[in-house]
C-alpha cells in the first residue's frame, strides 16, 4: 500500500494488475445486476475469473454458452477439480510452490526450501498461461465462431515451468534438488559468485564457455578441459575463480566477462534495477500518473512490437470510474437508470 | 482437446531456437494445434541436447537422449538446415512463403548475418510474424550481450530475493527467467498473430529476457515506487504470518509448507498439534504476538513436524481447513495422487528413448489438456516430410543436398 496504508486505491499490486483496464462494480445477484451482467456478456469475448470453487460468478448464476456462444469462459483454480487436492487452501503461494515443484529447488541442500521474497513471482506464472490460453481460444471463436472452455490450475502450471524435472528423472535417475548458489547438474561454474560489492552470476556451461572464463579469469585451463574434471574439483574450481571475481566490483565483471562472450551479470539489487543502462535505453520503465496514487514508476511491457508506436501502461481504474462509460455509453441505459440503480445498490 | 479444432489449426512456424526460453513459445504453438518446424543446422545441433540426458545411455548416440530437449520440443516436427548456406537460406525461403510465425533466439546480429533480416523476410511474407527471443533486446547498449537463466536472474533483481535471512544470494533453481521469456513470448506470438490474421500485416517482436523477468516481481517494483522500499532475501517470511514456512518432515530433505494466518487456523493446529503446553502461551495468544514471535513459534513447530509423516500430516491439516502442503520432489510427482487422478503426465514414445512421462501444457480446454502426440524429433526426423512434401523435392535432390552438407540425419562435426 502507498505509505504503507490501505486503502481501495492504494494497493500497490492491484495499481499494477489493474493497468490497462477499465473498472465496473456489479451485484449480479440483484435481477436488474444481472441483465447488466447478461447484457455484458453478450458482448463479450472472454470471461475471466479465478473463484474456481463453483460460486456463481459476481453472484449471478450464470450460462454463457447460451447468451453468447462464442464466449470463452476461463477458469483459474489453484488445484484442478477431479483429485484429491481439489478442495486443499492455499493462503499463500508457499503451498502451491512446495507441491508444485518450485521450492525443492531452491535454497541450500538439507536447509529449508524457498520461494523468494516476491509474492507475485511464482503467483504470476498461472496468469500468463492463462492469458496465452485464453487468447488462443478467442482466436479460434473469432475464426469458427464457438466459444470454449479454458480450465487451468497453478499447481500444474507451476508444475509445467520447473525445466521437466520429472522427466529428466524418468530419463536419467538424476532427481533435481536444491543446490545452493548452483545449478543442479549443469556446471560447477554455474553459479553465483563474490564480488567486492556483492555478487554476480554466472551461466557459463559449455566447454567453450568454461575456457573463456577460465582465460578472462587468468586460470589455467590444465586438469579443467572436461566436464567430469571441474566436477571432481569443483571446490578447488570455484575458490580459483571466487579469487578474480572478488578483487572486481560487479559492473567491471559483468562489462569484462561479457566482451569475452562469458555469460555473466551482476546481481541488481532492486534500487538499482530501474537505472540499469539498458533499461534506461529502451524506456522498459514507465512513469504512470494516478489520481490517488500519484506519479509512480511501473514495470513496463515486456514485449516490443514493431507495428505501431510503443505500448503505454494505463493507469489502473478508480473503482466504478466507468460504471456510466459502459451502462450509457455501451448498454443504453439512461443516466436515470444508473442514478437508480446506484440507489437500489447494483452498482 | 475436445473434437473442435485446435485453436492454431492451419498456422505453420519455423523454429529456429535452442535450449529453453525460446523452444518453450514454439512448443505452446504446437501445444495449439499449430505446425511447428524445428530448424537444426546438421553442423550445429541445439545445445541443449547435451543436457538431461542419462550416463550413455544405450542405444546411442547421446544427443538423442537429452530429456530436457525431447520435453521442450514436444509435438514438433524437426528438420536440419544449414543456414549459412546459399541453398539452405533459399529452402529457408520457400518454407516461409508457407509459414506464418518464425521465432528465432540468435544474439541479435545473426539474422541478419545469414541475410535474414526482419525486412528481408518481410518482402517474402508480409504477414510473417517473427519473434525475436534474445537476452537483453535488439537494441540499446548491451544487444550484443550473451544471457541464459541466471543472467536475467541477476540482472533483474530476482537473485537479489532469493535466499536465507542476512544470507547471500542463491539461485533460483528453477531458472525462472527462462520459463517467464517463453511464457511471455508465447504471449505476444499469439497477439501478434491475431493482427496478422484480421490486418494482414506481421511484424517484428522484441522479447529481452531481462525485461521479461521484470513483471514477475512487479509487487516488489511497486513497493519499492510507492514506500521506497528495498526488499531483499527473507526465507521465507511472510509480511503478517506465523507460523509459516517450510517445516522438517520425517526423513530425508522431507518437507511440509504450513501457513498460519487467522485465530481459527491456529486453533485448528493447535488442535492436531494436541494441544501442547507452549501453544497456550501469551506470546503466541494473537496473530501479532505470533508474528512478533514467529521465530520461537516457527522452531517450536518445526521440533513437532519432525517426526511426522509429510504427506499424512498435510492431509490432517487440510481436513482442519489448514494451509499446508508437502513439499514435493520431481521423483514424487511422477506418483503424486492429485497428478495421477487428472493424467497431468501424458506418456509418448519415442525413438531411443522408448515411454517417457511429459507434463501436458497446463490448461484443458473444454476437458482436455493439448495431447503430447510426439516427443522432441529426431535429428533430422521431418527432412523427407518437409523437403519433399512441402517443398516438392524429389529423392535425388535431398541426397546431393545431404552430400553438400545442406541437410542431414548424422551431425557434421
Amino acid at each position: 500500500f502507498l505509505d504503507d496504508i490501505s486503502g481501495a486505491e492504494r494497493s500497490g499490486l492491484f495499481l499494477y494488475t489493474g493497468t490497462g483496464k477499465r473498472s465496473l462494480t456489479l451485484d449480479a445477484s440483484h435481477p436488474d445486476g444481472r441483465e447488466i451482467f447478461t447484457r455484458l456478456l453478450a458482448r463479450a469475448d472472454l470471461l475471466i475469473e479465478d473463484r474456481g470453487d463453483g460460486t456463481p460468478v459476481l453472484g449471478a448464476e450464470t450460462k454463457p454458452p447460451k447468451i453468447n456462444p462464442r464466449l470463452v469462459r476461463a477458469t483459474l483454480r489453484k488445484w484442478s477439480r477431479g483429485g484429491p487436492y481439489e478442495d486443499y487452501v492455499a493462503a499463500t503461494e508457499l503451498q502451491i510452490g512446495a507441491l508444485g515443484g518450485w521450492a525443492i529447488q531452491v535454497g541450500e541442500p538439507g536447509r529449508t526450501p524457498l520461494l523468494s521474497s516476491s509474492r507475485t513471482m511464482s503467483a504470476f506464472v498461472p496468469g500468463i498461461v492463462t492469458a496465452s490460453a485464453a487468447f488462443a481460444a478467442v482466436m479460434r471463436a473469432r475464426k469458427t465462431g464457438e466459444g470454449s472452455n479454458v480450465d487451468l490450475a497453478a499447481h500444474e502450471a507451476l508444475l509445467f515451468n520447473t525445466r521437466f524435472n520429472e522427466t529428466y528423472y524418468a530419463y536419467a535417475n538424476f532427481e533435481v534438488r536444491r543446490h545452493g548458489r548452483s545449478f543442479a547438474g549443469w556446471s560447477p561454474t554455474y553459479r553465483v559468485f563474490e564480488a567486492s560489492d556483492g555478487y554476480v552470476s554466472c551461466a557459463a556451461s559449455t566447454d567453450a564457455q568454461v575456457e573463456l572464463f577460465l582465460q578472462c579469469a587468468g586460470v589455467d585451463l590444465e586438469g579443467f578441459e572436461t566436464r567430469e574434471q571441474r566436477y571432481e574439483r569443483a571446490e578447488e574450481l570455484v575458490e580459483r575463480l571466487s579469487a578474480w571475481t572478488r578483487s572486481k566490483t560487479r559492473d567491471e565483471i559483468f562489462h569484462e566477462a561479457q566482451q569475452w562472450r562469458i555469460p555473466m551479470g551482476k546481481v541488481s539489487t532492486i534500487d538499482e534495477v530501474e537505472a540499469l543502462d539498458q533499461l534506461v535505453d529502451r524506456g522498459f520503465f514507465q512513469e504512470v500518473e494516478h489520481p490517488v496514487a500519484g506519479r509512480q514508476t511501473y514495470p513496463g511491457i515486456p514485449a516490443w512490437f514493431s507495428n505501431g508506436p510503443r505500448f503505454t501502461v494505463a493507469r489502473a481504474p478508480i473503482l466504478g470510474e466507468h460504471t456510466i462509460e459502459i451502462l450509457c455509453g455501451e448498454l443504453g441505459y439512461s443516466r436515470e437508470d444508473v442514478s437508480a440503480l446506484t440507489g437500489l445498490g447494483v452498482v | 482437446m475436445s473434437n473442435k479444432a485446435a485453436p492454431l489449426d492451419g498456422v505453420r512456424a519455423l523454429d529456429l531456437t535452442t535450449f529453453w526460453a525460446g523452444p518453450q513459445p514454439a512448443a505452446i504453438l504446437a501445444d495449439f494445434g499449430a505446425e511447428v518446424i524445428k530448424i537444426e543446422a546438421i553442423q550445429r545441433l541445439d545445445p541443449f541436447r547435451a543436457y538431461g540426458a542419462p550416463t550413455n545411455p544405450t542405444p546411442e548416440p547421446a544427443y538423442e537422449w537429452s530429456s530436457l530437449f525431447n520435453a521442450v520440443n514436444r509435438n514438433k516436427r524437426g528438420i536440419t538446415l544449414n543456414l549459412t548456406s546459399d541453398e539452405g537460406r533459399n529452402l529457408f525461403k520457400k518454407l516461409l512463403v508457407k509459414s506464418h510465425v518464425v521465432l528465432e533466439n540468435y544474439s541479435p546480429r545473426v539474422l541478419t548475418q545469414f541475410g535474414l533480416s526482419y525486412e528481408v523476410l518481410r518482402e517474402i511474407n508480409p504477414a510473417v510474424v517473427l519473434t525475436s527471443v534474445s537476452g537483453f533486446g535488439q537494441t540499446g547498449p548491451w544487444r550484443d550481450y550473451v544471457s541464459f537463466a541466471a543472467i536475467g536472474e541477476a540482472l533483474s533483481g530476482i537473485s537479489s530475493l532469493t535466499g536465507y535471512t542476512d544470507e547471500g544470494v542463491l539461485l533460483q533453481g528453477v531458472g525462472v527467467s527462462d520459463p517467464y521469456t517463453g511464457l511471455t513470448a508465447a504471449f505476444a506470438t499469439l497477439s501478434a498473430l491475431y493482427v496478422a490474421r484480421e490486418t494482414g500485416k506481421g511484424q517484428h517482436i522484441d522479447v529481452s529476457q531481462l525485461e521479461a523477468s521484470l513483471p514477475f516481481i512487479a509487487d516488489v517494483f511497486m513497493d519499492f515506487s510507492l514506500n521506497q522500499r528495498t526488499r531483499i532475501r527473507r526465507t521465507n517470511e511472510d509480511p503478517a504470518r506465523a507460523p509459516h514456512g517450510c517445516f522438517p518432515a520425517k526423513g530425508d530433505d522431507n518437507w511440509i509448507a504450513i501457513s498460519i494466518g487467522t485465530q481459527t487456523e491456529w486453533q485448528n493446529l493447535v488442535e492436531v498439534m494436541g494441544k501442547p503446553d507452549w501453544a497456550a502461551a501469551e506470546t503466541f495468544a494473537t496473530p501479532l504476538n505470533r508474528y512478533r514471535n514467529r521465530k520461537a513459534l516457527n522452531d517450536l513447530v518445526a521440533q513437532w513436524t519432525s517426526s511426522q509423516d509429510k504427506d499424512h500430516l498435510a492431509r490432517e491439516l487440510q481436513a482442519k481447513k489448514v494451509s499446508a502442503a508437502p513439499v514435493r520432489t520431481p521423483s514424487e510427482q511422477l506418483g503424486d495422487p492429485q497428478l495421477e487422478a487428472t493424467s497431468f503426465f501424458q506418456f509418448v514414445e519415442r525413438r531411443y528413448c522408448g515411454r517417457q512421462p511429459y507434463p501436458s501444457f497446463p490448461v484443458r480446454f473444454d476437458g482436455t489438456y493439448p495431447r503430447i502426440h510426439r516427443a522432441g524429433p529426431t535429428v533430422g526426423e521431418d527432412n523427407h516430410y518437409v523437403f519433399t512434401e512441402l517443398l516438392g523435392l524429389n529423392a535425388s535432390e535431398l541426397e546431393r543436398l545431404r552430400k553438400a552438407g545442406v541437410i542431414g540425419t548424422e551431425p557434421i562435426r
